[in-house]
């Protein structure tokens, strides 16, 4: 029997992501189950003769729905005109706890798929002692094929796509549930009577398909996970990893981003030498290459960032996270399963959001949608980095901390913090009565399996690359524009009345030129909008062109840093090569005084963590609110906190 | 001239982009959002 349709099922943590890219390989998509927001992901298998479609189904602990993401494996699996239904299964199971994974895979053989069992991490299993009875298993499941895997070196998968190209299908058929049917949509207490029968046949056949030896290697997990999970130490491994993390993205993404900022800031100037003069030229060295560099430059900070978080991930050490995060969320109102959503939102607020639909509770969904935003995503760590560069001195504090890893640091921390406290404001405002659980496993700890840490990489930084770098792109090009030109000829009236040394030589000559630059921007379409907000964003700190780049980073908040670079580069006439940092550096105040003094650089980092500065984000809220009341609500409560906390700090450090 | 031809079609091209991914964030009923990196929301589970 050959398939042109196979799906991959299992618990979560079992490895069927790492199966999934082991047969698939970069040959992937990410897209959608028709009908509902749950990421699918499939690919390609080449054969011999054919090419298959693997999918890769949410995980779930049972066919029996409890989140959105596990009622997709139900609709994919009953409905056999859904266009994702499958020919074949192959579940996924942890080999070292079969106990708990053979109950999905007895529900998928009771429902008369063709279906293969696929044993991952029978490494650990074989280490623990557990060895599988390959006669034991087929006696009982007569065509079932089992193969024994570890995801993360590759072993065993040549013989899955062994055993897809030859096809496979159970026969002499026993049910372990006669007349199974999930198409009646049992009760609950149907589905509980239901598993708990299961439960009994799964223990009375584990002894027969496993055998058990002694082994010692469990207690050194068992003292590992007393320490990362205690309720004191476990907090204080957390906060020192993150803070190496940051201290990381300082120390060693410095270097490339040197590089690319004067790779970017050659080519500016070597297209303003070599292009002919016009105005597509001027929108080439002062728009469209600066934009692009904001973008740029900082993927080696993402990709730091990412590549660590998918070590942690991998190694198992993200699961105890949650689960000490838990114990922290409870008093706030926030669900043991807000922290997903919530650890996801440092990423990005949009998958973060998209991951409350796991919990149940609507208040808890909720307050976690509400919340989400504040946690500091990566569209906030080129904002972060600029600014902390600009105003935060590069030193060493009590000897082996770098400062500006520490104030990266603190501005994730006031994200956090700030979330748990209006959550608990939240808890007071919406009512409910409703209770909920985590239900979480602690997996393995394993070593990363580095294929799936650089996939997963990979498309983080490509849809940094490709989504955030089109509208900066876009951003970019308006701004050169609104710059460019102005009403009438008001930009040249303003320089007309400026006057001009005699002679070339003339040391005024300089300040002649400036002068010219400066009220060709103020007296451009955006020179007249930064004006007329700048009386709104003074008393922070704030000149007009911060008030632009704010105005304009409502689109994506990482937009801020190429608007910064279009502005400054359009006042520079492209000219010189010297970093945006340079330039900002040297920006004055009609008095003399810096703009980018202390106070404001903190200012406008408090700003960028409270200020809810994301479109995508808010038509994410919308959509999964269902109402504009709630994005709206957001808006203003964040934007009244960035403004206000703006103001404090400001005035604190001014 | 030339140049000017071409900056105007950028600039417009720039605009209708940004247009286009703001409906399609908001109000398109699409199942795909462009505009952002992992949503493709349609509508929920009933």
């Amino acid at each position: 029997m050959k398939f042109q349709k196979i799906a991959l099922i299992g618990n979560p943590n079992t490895g069927k992501t790492s199966i999934f890219n082991r047969l698939t390989g970069l040959n992937q998509h990410v897209g959608n189950f028709p009908g509902v927001t749950v990421d699918k992901k499939s690919g390609k298998l080449k054969l011999s003769e054919t090419t298959v479609e693997i999918i890769d189904l949410p995980g779930t602990y049972s066919i029996y729905p409890r989140s959105k993401d596990e009622q997709v494996v139900l609709d994919v699996l009953k409905n056999k005109n859904h266009p994702d239904h499958p020919e074949a299964l192959i579940v996924v199971v942890d080999a070292s706890n079969l106990e708990r994974n053979l109950l999905l895979f007895t529900q998928v053989y009771d429902l008369q798929i063709p279906v293969m069992l696929v044993l991952n991490m029978s490494d650990i299993a074989f280490k623990s002692g557990k060895q599988f009875d390959h006669q034991a298993f087929h006696e009982r499941f007569p065509g079932v094929p089992v193969v024994e895997t570890n995801a993360r070196i590759g072993t065993g998968i040549n013989r899955i796509i062994e055993n897809i190209d030859l096809g496979f299908n159970a026969y002499n058929f026993e049910a372990i549930i006669a007349d199974f049917d999930i198409f009646s949509s049992p009760n609950t207490e149907n589905q509980t009577d239901e598993t708990n029968k299961r439960y009994q046949f799964i223990k009375t056949l584990i002894p027969k398909i496993i055998s058990q030896k002694e082994n010692k290697k469990q207690f050194k997990v068992s003292w590992l996970d007393k320490i990362l999970i205690h309720p004191f130490f476990g907090y204080l491994i957390f906060a020192g990893i993150l803070m190496l993390l940051f201290q990381l993205i300082f120390s060693l993404a410095s270097y490339p981003m040197d590089m690319i900022d004067g790779v970017f800031g050659t080519l500016s100037e070597y297209i303003q030498a070599k292009l002919p003069a016009g105005l597509f030229s001027d929108l080439l060295s002062q728009g469209i290459v600066p934009g692009l560099g904001g973008v740029i430059i900082f993927i080696p900070q993402i990709a730091l960032l990412f590549l660590c978080l998918g070590i942690l991930e991998e190694t198992g050490y993200m699961s105890r996270v949650v689960f000490i995060m838990d114990r922290l969320m409870r008093p706030f109102g926030l669900n043991g399963k807000s922290v997903v959503p919530l650890l996801s939102s440092a990423a990005c607020a949009i998958p973060g959001i998209m991951a409350t639909r796991t919990i149940s509770n609507w208040k808890e969904r909720l307050i976690t949608i509400m919340v989400a935003p504040l946690m500091s995503c990566s569209a906030r760590i080129p904002v972060y980095t600029l600014l902390i560069a600009l105003v935060i001195p590069s030193q060493k504090v009590l000897g082996f901390l770098n400062l500006q890893g520490l104030v990266l640091f603190s501005l994730y921390a006031l994200g956090l913090i700030s979330a748990l406290l209006v959550s608990l404001v939240m808890k007071w405002l919406i009512k409910s009565n409703e209770t909920s659980i985590l239900m979480l496993e602690l997996p393995e700890f394993k070593s990363p399996r580095w294929g799936n840490v650089f996939i997963s990489l990979f498309e983080k930084v490509k849809v940094f690359i490709f989504d955030a770098g089109k509208v900066i792109l876009a951003v970019s090009i308006i701004l050169w524009a609104l710059a460019s030109f102005g009403p009438g000829d008001r930009i040249e009236k303003a320089v007309q009345k400026i006057e001009k040394p005699t002679k070339a030589t003339d040391p005024q000559m300089e300040v002649y030129e400036l002068q010219i630059k400066n009220a060709k921007l103020e007296n451009s379409y955006m020179g007249i909008l930064g004006k007329t907000i700048e009386p709104v964003i003074k008393p922070i700190g704030y000149d007009w062109k911060i008030g632009i780049s704010l105005l304009t980073s409502f689109a994506a908040r990482e937009v801020f840093v190429g608007s910064m670079a279009t502005i400054y580069s359009v006042q520079d006439d492209g000219e010189t090569n010297l970093g945006l940092m340079q330039k900002m550096r040297a920006e004055k105040w009609s008095d003399g005084k810096p703009v980018y003094s202390l106070a404001t650089g903190l200012s406008l980092m408090v700003f960028y963590v409270y200020a809810m500065q994301c479109m995508a984000t808010l038509a994410i809220v919308k959509r999964e609110t269902k109402s504009w009341k709630w994005p709206v609500i957001q808006i203003l409560y964040m934007g009244a906190l960035a403004y206000i906390a703006s103001f404090i700090v400001f005035k604190l450090f001014s | 001239m030339m140049q000017t031809i071409l900056v105007i079609i950028t600039v417009l091209s720039a605009l209708l982009y940004l247009g286009v991914k703001a409906y399609k964030a908001f109000f398109s009923k699409k199942n795909s959002c462009e505009g952002c990196a992992f949503s493709k929301t349609v509508e929920d589970l009933k």
